[in-house]
């Protein structure tokens, strides 16, 4: 008979890397994302028996993650408790690749950077993203669009035009 | 057929950073839940006796407001490493009021712009944060750290958003000691190793972000410009090495020790 403890290690492998990449997106740095998604992880296990009965315990996790990731006091203080404990290595250099989206991201406003992490990583449609931001659909569609637009620009105006795979999001 | 880049985009993403994106572990996460709780009562119980004193002293008539009350368990604080002798402090000056262009090392929870330092403080915005920089007076080195024959520097930075940690009231039950840790906990330190002259320092590296409330047991430098950090206190802790290879900073070797030894700190700059 699987135990709490076991469950829940379970739950962490299976899910930690998903909301973690989001994480590492939305801040544009994988350590920090890591920490942050330990963090909500930990508060997950700390009301296991509650949110281990909720319809998708990884959304849960997912929510804390974001909002810790929003909070800026949060992100220092996580930062340290966590690093004192663990990890003094640096991450590998990233490559240039994975910069030029970082830093293309971090020229968008928080909400539509995370509607777009959310969309592109998180695979959640833009009634689920609305739901989570509790905003309307019609906003989330305005965030994506805007967002694109943005990266148009960031990353090469000729590399984004068409249509995404809901046909949302119109043409530039 | 879409012609949209980014899902290409972010599947690259996704690639390259789940694989590395494991996490300390469930059991890790169970383990610092515990020792949160275990923390939590103990602090509670000190509030507890806080109240019971502050009572006993109020009814024997000694509420001064300038009376500070003491825990019964007093507070561990872990001291900064002292700085170097007065005879090799011309070149701790010269880095308190250094040009350090962060920028390089992507990586870093203290990183930042092109920050110039006066008198060990300076400021700059760092991804939409602006930021206030300290050069913390340990764990300052200078050394050849990359074997070019040329001194580098190892230099603790701190950084917090906002008022002064240390400028920050604390609450009238914390004594001072335990007031001067909890602010000092609000800084976070980093790290960096610095190529060039104080007249313009550039960061080829970040390691060991953490707090200056709970800096590193003990930092060395090597003859041959090796690195070695004793983590903070807990257990496991950790030595390791950090050292210029292949054109970059790099983890040479790495050692977990437990139970953890009494930190000692020490800063013994070669040059």
């Amino acid at each position: 008979m699987a135990t709490a403890e076991h469950e829940f290690d379970q739950f962490y492998s299976a899910h930690f890397a998903a909301v973690g990449t989001q994480i590492a997106a939305y801040l544009g740095d994988r350590a920090e994302a890591e920490d942050i998604t330990q963090e909500a992880f930990e508060r997950a296990w700390r009301g296991w028996s509650r949110v281990s009965g909720y319809g998708d315990p990884a959304a849960w996790v997912r929510t804390v993650a974001y909002r810790l990731a929003i909070s800026r006091w949060r992100r220092l203080r996580v930062a340290f408790a966590h690093r004192r404990r663990q990890r003094p290595e640096p991450a590998p250099p990233p490559d240039p690749e994975w910069l030029d989206l970082v830093a293309a991201l971090a020229t968008l406003p928080p909400p539509q950077r995370r509607a777009v992490v959310l969309f592109y990583l998180g695979d959640l449609t833009v009634e689920e993203i609305a739901d989570r931001e509790s905003v309307p659909a019609g906003t989330v569609k305005s965030w994506l669009h805007r967002a694109r637009g943005r990266l148009a620009v960031e990353l090469g105006p000729d590399e984004i035009s068409s249509t995404d795979r809901e046909g949302v999001l119109r043409e530039h | 057929m879409s012609t949209d880049p980014l899902p290409g985009k972010f599947a690259t993403f996704r690639a390259s950073t789940a694989p590395a994106m494991t996490g300390p572990g469930g059991a890790h996460a169970r383990a610092t839940v515990r020792r949160q709780r275990r923390r939590a009562a103990v602090v509670g119980a000190v509030a507890a006796v806080l109240v019971l004193v502050g009572a006993g002293a109020a009814l024997a008539g000694l509420g001064h407001r300038s009376e500070r009350l003491t825990p019964v368990t007093a507070p561990t604080t872990q001291r900064p490493t002292p700085t170097p002798s007065q005879e090799d402090t011309s070149w701790q000056l010269a880095i308190r009021n250094a040009r350090m262009d962060l920028r390089p090392e992507t990586n870093a929870n203290c990183g930042g712009p092109v920050v110039d330092f006066r008198d060990g403080h300076g400021a700059g915005s760092y991804r939409g944060y602006d930021l206030n920089y300290r050069v913390m007076d340990f764990n300052l080195f200078r050394a050849d750290i990359d074997r070019d024959g040329r001194p580098d520097y190892l230099v603790t930075v701190g950084c917090y958003s906002g008022e002064d940690p240390e400028r920050a009231e604390c609450p009238t039950e914390l004594s001072d000691e335990a007031c001067e840790a909890q602010q000092k906990l609000a800084i976070t330190t980093q790290l960096f190793v610095l190529r060039g002259t104080p007249e313009r320092l550039t960061a080829i590296a970040g390691i060991h972000a953490g707090s200056y409330g709970l800096p590193p047991s003990a930092v060395t430098i090597s003859d041959d410009g090796v690195i070695t950090i004793v983590t903070h206190g807990g257990t496991p802790q950790y030595t390791y090495r950090w050292g210029y290879r292949n054109g970059r900073m790099a983890i040479v070797a790495r050692v977990s020790v437990s139970p953890s030894p009494r930190p000692t700190g020490s800063a013994s700059p070669t040059r």
